[in-house]
């Protein structure tokens, strides 16, 4: 009885405008982490010889043996969690952050505070990312860690320009204004009224902005100054199979098929969520909306003026 | 734009071994020359601003509404 409720909930769902694609996409996310999480559990350690090196692809080993015998397989799915956790908190730090700064500027009233912001805002995002992460680079040191911090000082600003122009929409609606008037502190507000409103917006950005922070690190790995060479990575895998590329194919075909598969995902998942944190369809869709609408009910308001 | 493609430079230089600053800039991080760096980045920062200015005025020579 219960299972077909479920079941109908998730027909429902799925029928809604962009439910296919988030249940794809949520799909191959799904099948990469389960294989980056299993695949090493099952067989040797990514950096152990293994065999005669350049051993083509066969039913033992099959994605082959790279140029100094170690298992492709075992290190294409090793660098999920690398791959993926730095693009996580590449994406995530930036999104808190920016949110946050974007927030308080729809909220400040000091013109030349505003002003300022704004200028230093549209300076970093003119500032092409790569170059910039490439000298920041010679400072800190290679490293993901140092990709992390380039990442979350450069990609902010996005973010926050994207929050900025809708919190200056947002705090001029009569929620807020309601909020206002039955003496909510301006905490309370901020948090629970201003921030999931805007904070729509800015997640949907950052989902599709998920395939670009992967493409800057496999780009900064591939330039040898991101992963350092034992370590298992999309992108030095195929910087360091590029120059066997005539005599052993499979040394760059399967990270790169891995880092399409990884990166395919996220325009799939983005392009719905955007359509859905519009508002067209606030009352009917799951998570993030739902719970959101049950946190306060001054969104029903809204929710019942985009229908 | 113009920003991504700069720094798509960096990689497709290094890429098909072509001899440009990009490719200089990765072998100056790569034996870290800081003086090299900060030169080709100030040269980068130099296009940057350049550029967006063409495109500011080319935005204006397109639409007179535009204001600078």
């Amino acid at each position: 009885m219960k299972l077909k409720s479920l079941n109908s909930r998730f027909r429902n769902w799925l029928a809604l405008p962009g439910g296919v694609g988030i249940f794809s996409g949520i799909v191959m996310i799904f099948i990469l982490v389960l294989l980056g999480f299993f695949v090493p559990l099952l067989k040797v350690r990514s950096d152990a010889f293994v065999g005669e090196p350049f051993a083509p692809p066969s039913f033992k080993y099959p994605f082959g043996l790279d140029q100094l015998g170690r298992d492709m397989f075992v290190r294409v799915f090793d660098a999920v969690w690398i791959d993926l956790g730095v693009a996580f908190l590449g994406v995530s730090i930036p999104l808190i952050i920016g949110t946050i700064v974007g927030i308080l500027l729809g909220l400040a009233r000091n013109r030349y505070f505003v002003s300022v912001m704004g200028s230093i805002i549209d300076g970093v995002n003119a500032f092409p990312l790569l170059i910039i992460a490439v000298a920041a680079l010679t400072f800190l040191g290679p490293g993901l860690k140092s990709v992390v911090i380039i990442l979350s000082l450069t990609n902010w600003a996005r973010y926050a320009r994207i929050s900025r122009t809708k919190a200056v929409v947002v705090v001029q609606q009569n929620y807020i204004e309601a909020a206002k008037t039955l003496g909510y502190s301006k905490w309370r507000t901020i948090r629970k009224h201003i921030a999931p409103n805007v904070s729509s917006e800015s997640i949907a950005y950052a989902l599709s902005d998920f395939i670009l922070v992967i493409t800057v690190v496999a780009g900064l790995s591939f330039l040898g100054l991101a992963a350092r060479p034992p370590m298992a990575e999309w992108g030095s895998m195929i910087a360091d199979g590029r120059i066997f590329l005539g005599q052993a194919w499979w040394l760059v075909i399967f990270p790169g098929l891995a880092l399409c598969w990884a990166a395919c995902r996220s325009p799939s998942l983005s392009k719905p969520f955007t359509s859905r944190s519009r508002g067209l369809n606030v009352h009917t869709s799951v998570g993030l909306h739902r719970r959101v609408k049950n946190r306060c009910t001054t969104h029903s308001f809204q929710s019942i003026a985009y229908r | 734009m113009m920003g991504t493609m700069l720094g798509a430079t960096v990689i497709l230089e290094t890429i098909f071994s072509l001899p440009g600053i990009g490719r200089e800039m990765v072998n100056a991080v790569l034996t870290s020359d800081y003086p090299l760096v900060q030169g080709i980045l100030l040269f980068f920062g130099a296009i940057t601003v350049f550029l967006s200015f063409m495109g500011d005025l080319t935005a204006y020579l397109l639409d007179r509404r535009v204001k600078i």
